[in-house]
């Protein structure tokens, strides 16, 4: 479970928001970890989210977070031949949207989360354009914080996203 | 993934019948423009209207084509919906790629050119 309070990725123990809301749960629900099934889990996760009331922007940058984060899951984690499922788990908070995200794969390089740095390092080289790297600095770019942990050979990447007070 | 390209008065239009262009999708994306550009058109643009979602792996296919057409050949894009268009700017790639409104005004940008 991950120990940064402040995210309180806690499954069992609602931790307050610096006071100002206990978070509710929205959506919990696995799925098998390969690009198909991820692209339904971004579905049912937007459709429950849009029924909640948040905006078409807010659900499309929610669209961009999840396919980079649980994209990384199907490719990553898991060998092509032994694959798993992953958990997705969403809380909504007065001003915040948090995503836990699991699965018992492979833990994450050096055990930390890409740092995410864009990986262009000038934009008018032709050749030079990589055509990768680009999930992670997506995720940073869009979320708040964001904090990847391992217990007892699952992973969790907890993430608090901002939104707008009246989404 | 269903793509489609027409020839008008010179200029190479691919659009994505496709609603995602995403992992699942990108390497066949990425041969599919491959396959429709193979004629020697020198401006090809690509709409993207239906397109409502794009992520990362779907900007590496974007990328990859605009190189396997080499500098002597160029790929402008044109009609981003909102999500596609924010991976764009966020990413800076609005400064890589010449990107239009809609392939009406592209097409008319390459007359003017």
């Amino acid at each position: 479970m991950p120990d940064d309070g402040s995210l309180s990725g806690a499954t069992t123990r609602p931790v307050d928001d610096r006071g100002q809301s206990q978070p509710k749960l929205v959506f919990d629900k696995s799925y098998p970890a390969d690009f198909r099934w991820v692209r339904r889990a971004i579905q049912n996760a937007t459709d429950e989210l849009r029924a909640e009331g948040l905006s078409e922007e807010t659900l499309g940058s929610v669209e961009i977070v999840l396919a980079e984060a649980l994209n990384n899951v199907a490719e990553h984690a898991y060998p092509a031949d032994a694959t798993g499922d992953l958990r997705l788990i969403i809380r909504r908070r007065a001003k915040a949207l948090m995503f836990e995200i699991r699965d018992r794969g492979k833990p994450m390089p050096k055990g930390r989360a890409p740092i995410g740095n864009h990986p262009m390092t000038e934009f008018n080289q032709h050749d030079a354009m990589p055509e990768g790297g680009y999930g992670w600095f997506l995720i940073r770019e869009i979320v708040s914080d964001l904090v990847y942990d391992r217990h007892d050979d699952e992973n969790f990447l907890v993430i608090r996203m901002a939104i707008e007070n009246n989404t | 993934m269903q793509m489609t390209a027409s020839d008008v008065d010179g200029v190479l239009v691919v659009t994505v019948m496709d609603r995602r262009i995403d992992a699942a999708v990108a390497v066949r994306f990425k041969d599919k423009m491959q396959e429709l550009t193979q004629q020697s058109h020198e401006r090809v643009i690509l709409d993207l209207s239906q397109v409502e979602f794009l992520d990362s792996s779907g900007l590496g296919a974007v990328v990859g084509s605009m190189k396997h057409l080499g500098r002597e050949r160029k790929l402008d894009l044109a009609a981003l919906t909102p999500t596609v268009e924010k991976v764009f700017r966020i990413t800076r790639m609005d400064r890589v790629f010449r990107i239009f409104p809609s392939t009406e005004m592209a097409l008319e940008a390459a007359a003017n050119a």
